[in-house]
């Protein structure tokens, strides 16, 4: 890019219009002297390539100018890529941006972008990099971060990842070549159609590649292989059960065949034992018969014998029976002896007892007397009681009557009506007259009805109310007079007089109105009470426990009783009887109770009729034994008249053990064999049991065979091998595509990774290049004599440290100030140059080199002309004189702004 | 007694629902041609006039074939008009539930599937010595129950197993090379083996024979596709064997190691003019170097091998020359041509220098795709 020409109008210290034109596409010195607007020319060119025509706020106000309210606008014409391009932007007020190409033909610009393409057009121009909305910051700037170093600032700084990377992809895009790119372009192409460049793993989802539908494709054939072997490994398995179970048939076949050879083995076996059975039966019967006549031999031999015993046993009981009964007849003499004796003694305690409850009755009636006569005196004594308590009864009432006194109610009544006197009487004095009177002598003195004796000297004082009149016996008669009653002293002198009068009615019946008088009546009327209320109550306890009436009838009762009993003096009547009993008791305790008596003889009765009894009995047995031996001898005769005799009998019966002895073996035998018979019958069950349990074995295995029979016909319909073997097929054929695109695709990567790691090898090398253009730089600038430094950048390119000729690495900042803005001076330059073989580059430098002595700044001249080959430099400077002999366009701003001629060509 | 003469067919190793994993696409072709190799032997059967044929063994790749082609096959044998007789072999033992079970058979009267070990009298007073595979492997000889009685009749025994002297990956049924002789057999007809041999006896009299297959199965079966008409004119003569063709695929299989720039071109020209390529099966393996200026010719020679032939495929292990480096000259100086070279010297197989997870094959495949796009990128 290559600025020829810039107008500007509104901005900052450009209120008017002013276009610098002239510059050449080399090297170019702007100056003028500080004030004039040269960084502000060069921030005009900066906006209006840079930055979106939109922007705004407060920094897109600094704009304009500085006390007028203009647009900012900026025109730039440049060259670019062959061709002749103006870019008009104006900020703020109606901001807009135009693009337009020089047409020839019509000899003028013609807009060809307007708006925000235009904007994305220029900064296209500039670099690729795009700016966004907004004012641009340097980091914004693209490649021009590198290219323009604004005053002051010739610093470089980290460049912006993107940057740094554009500058490698134009140096390795200078190191690889159009072709090679191409190349490059082609192989990437199909590596992305494969693989994905972020993680080198196979694409998958919608931009797949073939080789993952092959993949996929392969895994589906895989999956069916595995089922069709599946299917096939079950038919091979189920043809192995069939062959199993046709086996287990035929095993099961032999198993039957044998179980019921031996069903048959053992039913033989079973018959042959119960033909034996029989012969066994016949000589159990033989048995019977021979126990049942020796039963009947012995039965003989047992009566023969009972016979004889039971005669000598009936014999001895005879004997035995006669000798009792005489004992008895002895025993029964002595007997009814005892028994006259017990009746005797029991009618001597009849008497005695008779003679006993006579005396008790004697006694009884004595004792009655006695009660009688107790009775008598006590009610007497009751009797006179009751009549003294009565008396003094009569006696309490008569001194009660005698006795007056008034109630408590009375008495209350008066105290109250003296109280009321007492205060009318103080009420009447307070309105009486007092008279106070002391007399000479002795003398009476009249008052009314009253009269009182006067000693000499002695003083009286009569106290009335409203008149007092008095006579001094014997003297004369005193009257004072008063003001008169008042209503109220007659009131109150009517109700002292009312006052007394209730108190003379209510005390009249008592002789005194005196209150202690009256309570002394009243003491005493309590008294006599409480006297009278003793003797009722005596009265009343003795009335209580019997009338006087019941006291008089029975004294008068027991009088007549004992009367009635007729016995003088009963306390003697009852010491005789008393006598007389014990004589009696005496008697009878020498004979006995007559019950006692009566035991005893009833004792002696049974024990009479016991004897009587036994001998009764002896009698009997003797009757019987006799009886008893004449029937056994009747017996043994009857036996012996059939001519059996002990030796018979026993002969009889061993004829009979012994063949009795002989059926029991026999029996015997045939119970062994009737055991065999059960054995032979258990195993013949359980042989059929054995022989139907390998029939339901062989049915089962035969339904199994049926079972996996019909499974394998089934299996075989399905064709498993046929299946298996297309499956396979097919799966050989997915693997061989597979094969072949996965080689394909394993090349590609291969490629594409060899390709990418020689292409970094081949950057790498270049990054040099930048290092030894810088360096040259600084040997022109005369730091370094050529060979014997070198410049270390960083990846993002900014300069890292200088090595001197001896290795050693001195960091930048450890440089002079001058030295260390040559030396990013000398890497900017260097990157110019590297990126001057693409386009020719525009480089701003607006007063950058401040601490570069002018020995050095000759020579920066010097490089800068060199350069300018390569690229447009454009100088912004105050000081022309330090590039007056460079071969440069020079441009004087400030004859620009004052319309003179401000454009010098190169020397 | 043995009439005049008497002509049998034999055969064997049919395989039908053989699986052709190594045939690819052409698998389902392959399958249908071992029916229609069947057809045509009946068919020879018919026009031959023979008594009876004799198949031994391998009928069926598997009891689990397809129903139908059980069917088809027993249509086949029918179609013979004459009665057939069959033994099984190791692939279709007779076992409960095998194929030999299928109801087909039953529809057949004339063709006999021979179940047990036991003498069986044939058309013209031939007595036939059935040794039944009943399993599929088995280590004793098959034939050695056969006592056959020097009667005067003609006693042809029918087996299927390895016969000494023939290697075979798996030795079963193993089969001694005098077993016709010491059975007392007239003639011993033979299956497993899928090539036509036969073994002359002491005396060098034909007594027992392998058919062959009568379609070849997989590459490398040289031969095959083959029956044998036996003639028998009396018991004391041996047998007239005549060898017939019943096979049509071909399946060839070309292996060659490339060193000129010639070569290449020469085998596309061999190939390009073989016959019958709708009925061969044929597979290339290439070996050796190439110049990448030939790929366009190894690209041809694949699209003629996968095109024409009913299957073709090419293996090539080939990698470019080591001398051949004037290509990369005309790559641009850099990065691509340093990735070229380096690509070009992993894709030799003796290189030292290959990192271990890079395999040359794969080397060579990405110099070759660099190749091709550095051609289309050429402005020349």
């Amino acid at each position: 890019m290559i600025v020829r020409e810039v107008t500007v109008e509104g901005f900052k210290c450009f209120a008017s219009a002013v276009t610098v034109s002239g510059f050449s596409e080399g090297l170019n010195v702007v100056y003028a002297p500080n004030g004039t607007g040269k960084s502000t020319l060069f921030e005009a060119i900066r906006r209006a390539l840079i930055d979106h025509h939109g922007v705004s706020g407060k920094d897109a106000e600094s704009m304009r100018p500085w006390d007028r309210t203009l647009p900012p606008t900026v025109w730039v014409t440049l060259d670019h890529a062959g061709e002749r391009w103006r870019v008009h932007k104006r900020f703020l007020d109606a901001a807009t941006c135009e693009l337009s190409r020089w047409d020839s033909a019509e000899s003028r610009f013609i807009a060809v972008e307007r708006g925000e393409r235009a904007d994305e057009r220029v900064r296209m121009m500039l670099g690729r990099t795009g700016a966004p909305r907004g004012l641009s910051r340097e980091a914004h700037w693209g490649l021009a971060q590198v290219l323009w170093a604004p005053q002051g600032a010739i610093e470089l700084g980290p460049l912006a990842p993107e940057l740094a990377a554009r500058v490698r992809e134009s140096l390795a895009a200078q190191v690889v070549g159009a072709r090679g790119a191409a190349i490059e372009a082609a192989v990437g192409s199909k590596y992305n159609a494969y693989f994905t460049p972020a993680t080198g793993k196979l694409r998958v989802g919608k931009r797949a590649s073939q080789l993952v539908s092959l993949q996929n494709t392969l895994e589906q054939a895989r999956a069916g292989l595995a089922r069709a072997k599946e299917n096939y490994e079950r038919a091979r398995q189920c043809e192995a059960r069939v062959l199993a179970l046709q086996e287990r048939c035929a095993a099961h076949e032999t198993s039957v065949r044998e179980s019921e050879h031996q069903v048959r083995e053992r039913e033989r076996a079973r018959d042959t034992i119960m033909a034996q059975q029989t012969r066994a039966i016949e000589a159990s019967m033989r048995m019977r018969e021979s126990e049942s006549a020796l039963r009947e031999a012995r039965a003989e031999w047992d009566t023969l014998k009972r016979a004889r015993n039971e005669i000598e046993a009936q014999t001895r009981a005879l004997d035995e029976a006669l000798q009792e009964t005489d004992r008895e007849q002895m025993l029964l003499e002595t007997e009814r002896l005892s028994l006259a004796e017990a009746v005797a003694r029991e009618q001597a305690s009849e008497q005695a007892e008779e003679a006993l409850g006579a005396s008790e009755g004697a006694l009884a009636r004595a004792a009655r007397a006695v009660a009688h006569h107790d009775a008598i005196v006590e009610s007497a004594q009751r009797l006179a009681a009751l009549d003294r308590a009565i008396e003094a009864v009569v006696q309490s009432e008569g001194v009660l009557r005698d006795t007056p006194a008034p109630t408590s109610a009375v008495l209350k009544r008066s105290r109250q009506l003296q109280a009321d006197r007492a205060s009318t009487l103080a009420a009447l004095e307070a309105h009486s007259l007092t008279l106070t009177l002391t007399v000479e002598r002795a003398m009476v003195v009249h008052q009314g009805a009253q009269t009182v004796s006067l000693e000499a000297g002695e003083r009286h004082v009569v106290r009335a109310p409203g008149r007092i009149a008095l006579t001094l016996e014997g003297l004369a008669s005193v009257s004072v007079i008063g003001d008169g009653l008042s209503d109220a002293t007659a009131k109150l002198l009517d109700k002292k007089q009312q006052i007394e009068a209730i108190a003379a009615a209510l005390v009249a019946d008592w002789g005194t109105d005196d209150a202690d008088e009256l309570m002394a009546l009243t003491a005493r009327r309590n008294e006599v009470e409480r006297a009278h209320a003793q003797a009722c109550a005596r009265r009343d306890a003795l009335l209580t426990s019997a009338r006087r009436e019941v006291l008089v009838e029975r004294i008068a009762r027991a009088r007549e009783a004992l009367t009635s009993l007729n016995m003088g003096d009963p306390i003697e009547a009852l010491a005789g009887a008393r006598e007389a009993h014990e004589r009696v008791l005496e008697a009878l305790s020498r004979v006995g109770s007559s019950r006692d008596a009566r035991a005893t003889r009833g004792q002696r009765e049974r024990a009479v009729q016991g004897i009587a009894e036994r001998l009764a009995l002896s009698r009997e047995r003797t009757h019987r034994a006799k009886d008893a031996v004449e029937a056994a001898q009747g017996t043994v005769s009857a036996l012996e008249a059939r001519g059996l005799d002990e030796h018979a009998a026993l002969r009889r019966i061993e004829h009979n053990e012994l063949a009795f002895d002989a059926a029991r073996t026999a029996e015997a035998h045939a119970k062994r064999a009737l055991d065999g018979l059960e054995n032979a019958r258990e195993e013949v069950q359980r042989a059929m049991q054995r022989h139907k349990q390998e029939l339901a074995l062989l049915q089962q295995a035969r339904d199994g065979l049926r079972t996996e029979e019909g499974r394998l016909d089934e299996l075989r319909n399905g064709a498993t091998f046929a299946v298996l073997g297309r499956a396979e097929e097919e799966l050989a054929d997915r693997e061989q595509d597979l094969a072949r695109q996965m080689l394909e695709a394993e090349a590609i990567k291969l490629l594409h990774e060899t390709l990418t790691a020689a292409r970094s090898e081949a950057v790498a090398r270049v990054s040099g290049e930048v290092e030894r253009e810088a360096m040259r730089v600084l040997s022109a600038l005369g730091q370094s004599p050529a060979g014997t430094m070198s410049l270390t950048v960083s990846e993002d390119f900014s300069p890292l440290s200088v090595r001197t000729g001896t290795g050693l690495a001195v960091p930048l900042g450890a440089l002079s100030g001058g030295e260390r803005e040559q030396v990013h001076f000398a890497v900017r330059l260097a990157l110019a140059a590297v990126l001057a073989r693409e386009e020719r580059p525009m480089v701003v430098l607006d007063d950058v080199l401040v601490a570069t002595d002018d020995e050095r700044l000759t020579r920066v001249v010097g490089v800068l002309e060199a350069h300018a080959k390569d690229m447009q430099i454009i100088v912004l400077t105050c000081h022309p004189e330090r590039y007056r002999a460079a071969i440069a366009r020079h441009i004087d701003l400030r004859a620009v702004r004052e319309g003179a001629t401000a454009v010098t060509s190169p020397v | 007694m043995v009439g005049p003469m008497v002509r049998v067919i034999h055969t064997a190793d049919w395989q039908m629902g053989m699986r052709a994993v190594h045939a690819g696409s052409a698998a389902e072709r392959v399958r249908a041609e071992r029916l229609d190799a069947a057809e045509r032997l009946a068919s020879m059967v018919r026009a031959r006039g023979a008594d009876f044929v004799l198949v031994c063994g391998d009928t069926f790749e598997d009891h689990h074939v397809d129903r139908a082609l059980v069917s088809r096959v027993v249509e086949i044998l029918a179609s013979c008009r004459c009665p057939v007789y069959i033994i099984s072999g190791n692939h279709d033992p007779m076992v409960p539930g095998s194929v030999w079970s299928d109801a087909s058979f039953r529809t057949a009267p004339t063709v006999h599937v021979l179940r047990e070990q036991a003498p069986v009298e044939a058309p013209c007073g031939v007595v036939l010595w059935p040794c039944v595979a009943t399993a599929r492997h088995d280590e004793n000889d098959p034939t050695r129950w056969i006592v056959a009685p020097q009667d005067g009749r003609l006693h042809v025994g029918l087996a299927h197993g390895t016969v000494e002297s023939v290697h075979r990956e798996e030795p079963w049924y193993p089969i001694a090379r005098d077993a016709a002789e010491r059975a007392g057999l007239h003639y011993l007809a033979l299956g497993h083996f899928h090539l036509p041999v036969l073994y002359p006896d002491s005396a060098g009299r034909v007594r027992m024979a392998y058919s062959g297959t009568h379609e070849p199965t997989r590459f490398g079966e040289k031969g095959g596709g083959t029956a044998l008409l036996v003639t028998f004119d009396s018991p004391d003569k041996s047998p007239e064997i005549e060898q017939l063709q019943t096979g049509r695929l071909r399946w060839v299989q070309v292996e060659r190691t490339l060193r000129e720039r010639t070569e290449l071109p020469a085998l596309f020209a061999e190939l390009a003019a073989l016959e019958g390529k709708d009925t061969t099966l044929l597979r290339v393996r290439l070996e050796g170097v190439f110049a990448l200026d030939e790929q366009e010719s190894l690209e041809s020679l694949a699209e003629l091998v996968r095109g024409q032939f009913l299957y073709g495929r090419v293996e090539s292990h080939l990698r470019p020359a080591p001398t051949d480096a004037r290509w990369t000259e005309t790559l641009p100086v850099g990065p691509t041509r340093d990735a070229a070279l380096k690509l070009s010297r992993w894709a030799d197989p003796e290189c030292t220098d290959r990192p271990a997870e890079i395999q040359a094959d794969v080397a060579a495949r990405a110099l070759l795709e660099l190749y091709v796009m550095a051609a289309e990128t050429d402005p020349s």
